[in-house]
């Protein structure tokens, strides 16, 4: 197993944690976050909302995996990761939790994970390996108009894909290059051509150093935050959005 | 960079005033379930443990 694999799947299998009582908020908009529990009386993981005043609030309640959620623009939707149809799916719902439904996906098959709202709301992109790769695809809010952004060849993985503030961008993370080190690359939402690779690190050895991966981009456009294991183990950097990184 | 010893991070997000940044911090070893919210001012300065959780957007 890969680096990065042996990471992703420490994340999969570890996503549970006793929803305990946290410090002192420093956020001033609310945060919707996965959380769940571990052990013979644990629950799987599901979407919860933390208001600015410290109110946290469950917002699905299943038997399986809900989680990766991210906020509409205007902070009345969420999208997120569903596998209560028996494998990985795209869903919205309210910001109160109510009118739970499937946007992309189906009951058994392909992966669709990390899903992202465009600036204007209009689209969701998302990773999936509905046509046997992992690949960028993005669709309207509402679930229509399916688009394929990139198309890998056999083992390539291109996810966390993330819109620039202008929504004309994504920057998303592949092994395209390197197998076992994903770099940060961005594309036009328009077509998915005009790749630029953005980041560029390690040896591309399996169990080397040199994963760049989770891109976001700054609301001024100006920056990007991602996580890598350059320093040794895997943290937050920042870099410009265009260029190598410097430190947070 | 934002580190932690013997932890992982993952899923960064920036605040949407861009002035701090809330990310998981985990342990890497995978064998505790410590994933927690944290977040950090964009400078470096003011870090912060929000809660439990992982996988966050605000």
């Amino acid at each position: 197993m890969t680096r990065l694999g042996l990471f992703i799947s420490t994340l999969i299998a570890a996503l549970g944690l006793a929803a305990g009582a946290g410090s002192a908020t420093p956020a001033e908009h609310s945060i919707v976050f996965a959380t769940g529990t571990t052990g013979s009386q644990g629950r799987p993981t599901d979407v919860f909302v933390r208001d600015a005043d410290g109110t946290v609030r469950q917002l699905t309640r299943t038997a399986w995996y809900e989680g990766s959620p991210s906020w509409s623009p205007d902070r009345t939707k969420i999208v997120y990761v569903s596998a209560r149809g028996g494998d990985a799916d795209i869903y919205v719902m309210n910001a109160d939790g109510t009118g739970q439904r499937r946007l992309a996906g189906s009951k058994k098959g392909p992966q669709d994970q990390y899903p992202a709202w465009s600036p204007d709301g209009k689209l969701i992109a998302f990773a999936s390996n509905r046509n046997g790769e992992e690949d960028i695809y993005v669709m309207r809010a509402d679930g229509t108009g399916l688009r394929q952004l990139t198309k890998n060849a056999i083992w390539m993985e291109d996810q966390q894909p993330r819109f620039s503030p202008d929504g004309r961008f994504i920057v998303f993370s592949s092994n395209r290059v390197a197998f076992s080190n994903p770099e940060l690359y961005r594309m036009r939402v328009l077509d998915g051509r005009g790749l630029v690779r953005l980041t560029h690190w390690g040896s591309g050895g399996d169990l080397s150093p040199g994963d760049d991966l989770m891109g976001d981009y700054s609301p001024d456009g100006k920056r990007i935050a991602f996580v890598s294991d350059r320093s040794g183990s895997y943290a937050v950097w920042t870099m410009t959005r265009t260029g190598p990184g410097s430190a947070a | 960079m934002i580190g932690h010893p013997g932890q992982n991070v993952a899923f960064p997000r920036w605040s949407p005033d861009g002035r701090t940044l809330l990310y998981t911090s985990f342990d890497s070893s995978g064998r505790k379930n410590d994933f927690r919210l944290r977040t950090i001012g964009a400078d470096g300065t003011k870090p912060r443990i929000v809660r439990a959780g992982s996988e966050a957007d605000w």
